[in-house]
């Protein structure tokens, strides 16, 4: 029988640890004396070291086994000496090491702060900058997004310390645990400092307050970067009960949700307001019910929509404990919750009382309370306060207030919302009293977007607000630009190489000077309606043809809340998000009654392709030819110009494929250098692919053949790897003096790689050795083999072959002079002034590459391992062409970061 | 050092017979002229047929070992001009979301190539050369359209006769009872098949013939049409070709007349990978081509 720790949970928080240092500093008023977040999830482990602790996909962890793996990542840090108070950065999916990692940096004393790879590479390095992070815990797929100055750390079985036990570390609970990073008005974000004491205050009121069993399942639903990420893991964890990690693939099921939640027996979900409100559409529009093993639903983050509460009684078929829950990220995670009878009736969805050792106060511009009925400004007091912004005092300061209660001076958090008190006690929520804009999961201060856009060349002076419509809220940009000559796209583009994409706007409002009150403020009212604005990539409008494209243009606009969709306009690039894909998704089955998979939405991402997409499914696609030319004609504008030629390589005339941006090209070429033999055949398709998404990227790409080989001319047996690397050479000078670029990376891939090592005065920016072979010896040798293999295993031929008088390595002549020349050719160590990288796949050698003369040169280069399976050595593959969507993603980075 | 690199890259040189293209009605398909070896520089002549080459599979242009480069280089030395080029979404050519199956996209892409040939050069007729896949969509072009006179298909269709059976026994099964690693692949077929990573999976690109009565009427229809055809089959596709004149048993209601020829290359596989294997078979095509369209 597993207890329920609720129960004696206000007694749990109280520090019973010999050592405990004393009461806590800073906003922490109260006389207890509270634990730190690590003992008390090792408590637990204690009462239910069997239980499940975490389930993701197939796999599970026992809490056992969860606190003896992250008890190793602890170890693992202190042996780094990592000190107390350390910032480790963690950019990591959803998984069961990412939770472990979070614990472990707890464990060890040490902070996290959570690094989300979807953000531009300088906000990230910022970040990083500001909270001094020295280390990072990152998945494979995201180390390429990272600046060389930290430390990166994979999570894998073979890193970590052997040492399962709990360290032996005294935590006071005024250390700090994590920095969460919210929008900051500056136009920089600041990074929130929540404490142990915060963060085990805040676990167990939540745990109590929503009376979570061991026998609940929390779903962990959110990425790891917002603070529902916390609620989801930190509470149910102190209770014995298991937490569910949402899958990596998206279902294909049409209410992916109920699916999720079906497949995996969860029964309590917390969810963004937006995305709740989005589920319960879908449901209704399907006619699916609440799932029933669902007994907690805890909705947060936006003001609630009384409408979709009814809708969602309507869909409970059982009893289901419902909340209304909010809080800011400074008062650690939820504050106040709000829980509606069964009859309940209302208007406005009231935000509740103050959770467990939480308080809540309204207060006038003197922070005097204000009366009944009347508004005032909501702050909350307590042990879940943060410590205040990392090296912002002047924010916390303003912020963190300090105020005489009746029962002494406390700090108290000012929110910046607008709230009243209810007859019964319950708070109201009545807006915000600065512009700052709630999308979402997302707190988003405008001055940041603004900061941004006036970085602009033409802009004068910018204005972010919000434009709403069915409760969905989009972002307005004003933009003043005097007589400076500036496009929508043109502002578009620059904010989304500077924010992340939740921050930029779709919709600009562009004006010659901004209308000003007597106090020269820009005056709000006298602004044009948002109404008169223009959507981003609205130059290239082409209007729907037929019913159902006219049908879910409209459904599009309507969701976007654009003035007009084009049939080629991307979703994702009008302001589309996976959430209202659902809503998309949810109007097709209840206007069109056609139902079909998210899956199939992100293939077909404009009006006309899922038009098209839709016929087909009904095999009533009437297009006739002109559609279809319309629509490969759209599609070939996304791609390159194609200019394949001839240059002069010495003696030889060496054929290349130019790929050449349509659009937003840079001033950065990209040469690729294939590989030979077999293995030129092998990667063809994958380089050429990878030329087409950099020039989508906007740069130059040149891919090239060496003297001898493919459509180049030149002496098949007698060129030389001296003569390729010339190749190599005089391709990189072909290019610049083709495209003009001022910068120039250059990608090998193995033997490609190899040559590229072995080629001095390139003068280039970046080289990319993905691959590369080491020893031409060794590569020789089994090229042989494979070819000896051949002739006799009776897979190929249907007859046992001999070896020839013709040398050859399967499928090409290999003289001795050659095999000779091939075996003299090693990787030659980095140094030639640029930065270096090199590109790991899955089943690569990196055990040859260890062995290189020059032991240990790893440290020289900056190594990207990705989960790409190419398995060059592995008979079964050697002539499958493969796909490595993580190593493009990788070389992509690379190049963008120096451009 | 490199001895050969010189400073600055400079334009191909005159003896180049090399001539890439951009075609198609997006812009979106590649190709490569080799010239006749004589022309240098001049024109060639139109009167003869240019051989057109089809991709295989998924292999690109170049073909499998560089075949298709070494073919059109033998066959420049006889005058001949060729054109090999990637069908849409293959090798260097762009998919543009062109709509079809894939042989009637192929037979389309194909017109364009001749198209080409025709504005650049003046060429009205064509050979066309295809391996694999590339011998299917081959015969499909030259079903619809005139301008093909021969085509020289490589492992194309084909169809089990009795013989094919009694020859299956002999040459393949039996040898390899006596060989325990095909026992042991045969063994492993009953066990759990490993997991192909997903970035290695094969490409749907089975090949689907037509049945033999629809085969043998196409064959019939560019017979009458008096396309010169020359079969070729290997040791690659020995689970539905495997002896000398399999071709005519299959197709024994069809009246050919010396329009059509055919070959068995036994001991080659697929794609002929050895080098003396591909030096055999481009002399055989080279030496028909030029048999059979004339020399110079």
């Amino acid at each position: 029988m597993i207890p329920a720790p609720n129960n004696n949970m206000p007694d749990a928080l109280v520090s019973h640890v010999p050592g405990f240092v004393g009461a806590a500093r800073n906003h922490c008023d109260s006389n207890e004396q509270l634990v730190d977040w690590p003992t008390l999830f090792e408590r637990q482990c204690e009462l239910t070291p069997a239980q499940t602790a975490i389930v993701f996909e197939d796999e599970s962890v026992t809490y056992d086994e969860l606190n003896q793996l992250s008890n190793r990542i602890a170890h693992y840090l202190l042996d780094s000496e990592v000190v107390p108070e350390q910032r480790i950065g963690i950019c990591l999916d959803r998984s069961i090491a990412a939770i472990a990692a979070m614990f472990g940096i707890l464990k060890a004393g040490a902070a996290f702060v959570p690094l989300d790879p979807e953000f531009p590479a300088d906000r990230l390095e910022y970040m990083i900058d500001d909270a001094d992070i020295s280390h990072v815990i990152c998945d494979e797929t995201y180390k390429s997004i990272l600046p060389s100055s930290v430390s990166i750390v994979t999570p894998g079985e073979d890193k970590w310390s052997r040492d399962i036990a709990n360290p032996d570390i005294s935590i006071a609970p005024d250390q700090l645990a994590y920095i969460m990073y919210t929008s900051g008005s500056t136009g920089r974000p600041k990074g929130v400092q929540i404490e142990h004491r915060a963060l085990a205050a805040y676990s167990y009121a939540d745990a109590s307050e929503y009376e979570l069993q061991s026998t609940d399942r929390t779903l962990q639903f959110s990425t790891l970067n917002f603070d529902i990420a916390i609620e989801e893991i930190y509470p149910p964890l102190l209770t014995g009960s298991t937490v569910v990690v949402r899958p990596r693939n998206r279902s294909d099921a049409q209410n992916e949700l109920s699916d999720i939640v079906e497949k995996f027996d969860v029964t309590a979900i917390h969810l963004a307001t937006a995305y709740w409100h989005e589920w319960v559409d879908l449901m209704r529009a399907t006619g699916a019910r609440v799932p029933e093993s669902i007994r907690l639903m805890v909705v947060t983050g936006e003001k609630v929509s009384t409408e979709h509460f009814r809708r969602w009684l309507t869909l409970c078929d059982h009893e289901v404990q419902w909340f209304n829950a909010y809080g800011p990220t400074e008062a650690t995670v939820t504050s106040t919750i709000f829980k509606p009878s069964a009859d309940w009736q209302g208007d406005n969805m009231p935000i509740g009382k103050p959770l467990k050792r939480y308080t809540a106060h309204i207060l006038d511009a003197e922070l005097k309370p204000v009366g009944k009925d009347q508004t005032g400004e909501l702050f909350i007091g307590g042990p879940g306060l943060a410590r205040g912004y990392l090296n912002r005092p002047d924010l916390t300061e303003k912020a963190f207030v300090r105020w005489n209660s009746p029962t002494g001076e406390v700090t108290i958090y000012k929110t910046g919302d607008l709230a009243r008190w209810l007859p019964n006690g319950d708070i109201e929520f009545a807006g915000r009293i600065d512009h700052q804009i709630k999308l979402g999961s997302y707190r988003i201060e405008p001055g940041e977007i603004e900061a941004a856009l006036n970085q602009h060349p033409a802009t004068l002076e910018s204005l972010i607000t919000f434009d709403s419509i069915d409760g969905k809220k989009f972002l307005i940009a004003y933009v003043a630009h005097g007589d400076n000559d500036v496009t929508v796209d043109e502002l578009f583009g620059h904010l989304k190489e500077n924010l992340p994409a939740y921050m930029v706007p779709v919709r600009y409002l562009l004006l010659e000077s901004f209308p000003k009150t007597i106090n020269g403020k820009i005056d709000r009212k006298a602004l044009p309606s948002p109404a008169s604005s223009v959507v981003a990539g609205a130059g290239n409008y082409v209007a729907p043809r037929t019913e159902l494209e006219k049908e879910l243009a409209e459904i599009w606009t309507e969701v976007l809340n654009v003035p007009q969709v084009g049939i080629h306009d991307d979703f994702f690039s009008l302001g589309g998000s996976s959430l209202l894909v659902t809503r998309v998704i949810t109007r097709l089955s209840s206007q069109l009654n056609q139902e079909i998979p998210v899956r199939d939405f992100f293939a077909n991402p404009t009006v006309a392709s899922i038009a098209r997409h839709i016929g087909r499914l009904n095999q009533s696609d009437q297009a006739s030819t002109d559609d279809e030319h319309e629509i490969s004609r759209a599609i070939r504008a996304t791609l390159p110009r194609i200019q394949p030629q001839f240059f002069q390589s010495g003696d030889a005339s060496l054929f290349g494929v130019h790929y050449a941006p349509v659009k937003n090209k840079t001033s950065h070429a990209v040469v690729i250098c294939p590989s030979y033999g077999h293995e030129y055949a092998r990667a063809h398709r994958n380089l050429q692919q990878l030329g087409v998404q950099l020039a989508r990227q906007g740069c130059d790409v040149l891919r090239f053949d060496y003297a001898g080989t493919g459509n180049s001319t030149g002496d098949e047996q007698t060129s030389t790897t001296d003569d390729w690397i010339g190749n190599i050479r005089d391709a990189t000078s072909f290019t610049r003096e083709l495209t003009d670029c001022e910068r120039i990376s250059v990608i090998g891939i193995r033997l490609g790689a190899t040559l590229l090592s072995n080629c001095d005065n390139l003068n280039v920016d970046l080289r990319i050795y993905w691959d590369p072979v080491c020893h031409g010896k060794q590569y020789c040798e089994w090229l042989e083999d494979i070819h000896n293999n051949t002739l006799r295993n009776l897979t190929r031929f249907p007859v046992t072959r001999k070896a020839s008088a013709t040398p050859q390595a399967f499928g090409f002549e290999l003289p001795k002079s050659r095999k000779q020349n091939l075996s003299n050719l090693k990787l030659a160590e980095p140094g030639f002034g640029c930065k270096t990288a090199l590109l790991s796949s899955e089943g690569y050698e990196r055990a040859e590459f260890a062995g290189q003369p020059g032991n240990g040169w790893t440290h020289q280069w900056h190594v990207v391992d990705t989960r790409d399976a190419i398995y060059w050595h592995e008979p079964t593959y050697t002539e499958r062409a493969f796909s490595s969507p993580e190593s493009f993603e990788a070389i992509c980075c690379l190049v963008g970061e120096s451009q | 050092m490199n001895k050969v690199t010189l400073d600055k890259p400079t334009p191909p040189s005159h003896d180049q017979l090399d001539r890439p293209f951009v075609f198609g009605e997006y812009d979106h398909l590649v190709g490569v002229a080799t010239l006749p070896g004589h022309a240098d520089g001049q024109t060639p002549d139109s009167d003869r047929p240019a051989i057109i080459m089809m991709t295989p599979g998924m292999l690109h242009h170049v073909g499998p070992y560089r075949m298709y480069v070494q073919l059109a280089r033998g066959l420049s030395k006889e005058g001949f001009l060729s054109f090999r080029f990637d069908l849409s979404g293959i090798g260097e050519s762009l998919a543009v979301g062109t709509s079809g199956t894939s042989l009637e996209r192929a037979t389309s892409e194909a017109a364009a190539a001749m198209d080409l040939l025709q504005s650049e050069f003046g060429i009205e007729k064509f050979i066309l050369f295809g391996l694999c896949s590339g011998a299917d969509d081959s015969v499909h072009t030259a079903l619809k359209d005139d301008r093909v006179t021969g085509a020289i298909l490589l492992d194309a269709c084909g169809f089990a006769t009795k013989r094919f059976y009694w020859q299956r026994a002999c040459s393949h099964y039996l040898p390899r009872v006596f060989k325990p690693f095909t026992w042991r692949r045969s063994l492993e077929k009953f066990l759990p098949a490993e997991d192909t990573p997903a970035s290695l999976a094969i490409g749907d690109d089975i090949r689907e013939f037509p049945d033999r009565d629809q085969a043998a009427k196409e064959i019939q229809s560019l017979v009458d049409r008096n396309v010169k055809m020359r079969f070729v089959y290997t040791g690659g596709v020995g689970h539905y070709y495997n002896y000398e004149n399999q071709f005519r048993d299959m197709f024994h209601d069809v009246a050919f007349n010396d329009s059509v020829s055919w070959k068995y290359f036994q001991k080659f596989d697929h794609v002929a990978t050895l080098c003396e294997d591909r030096k055999l078979l481009l002399t055989d095509i080279v030496d028909w081509t030029k048999n059979t369209f004339g020399t110079h």
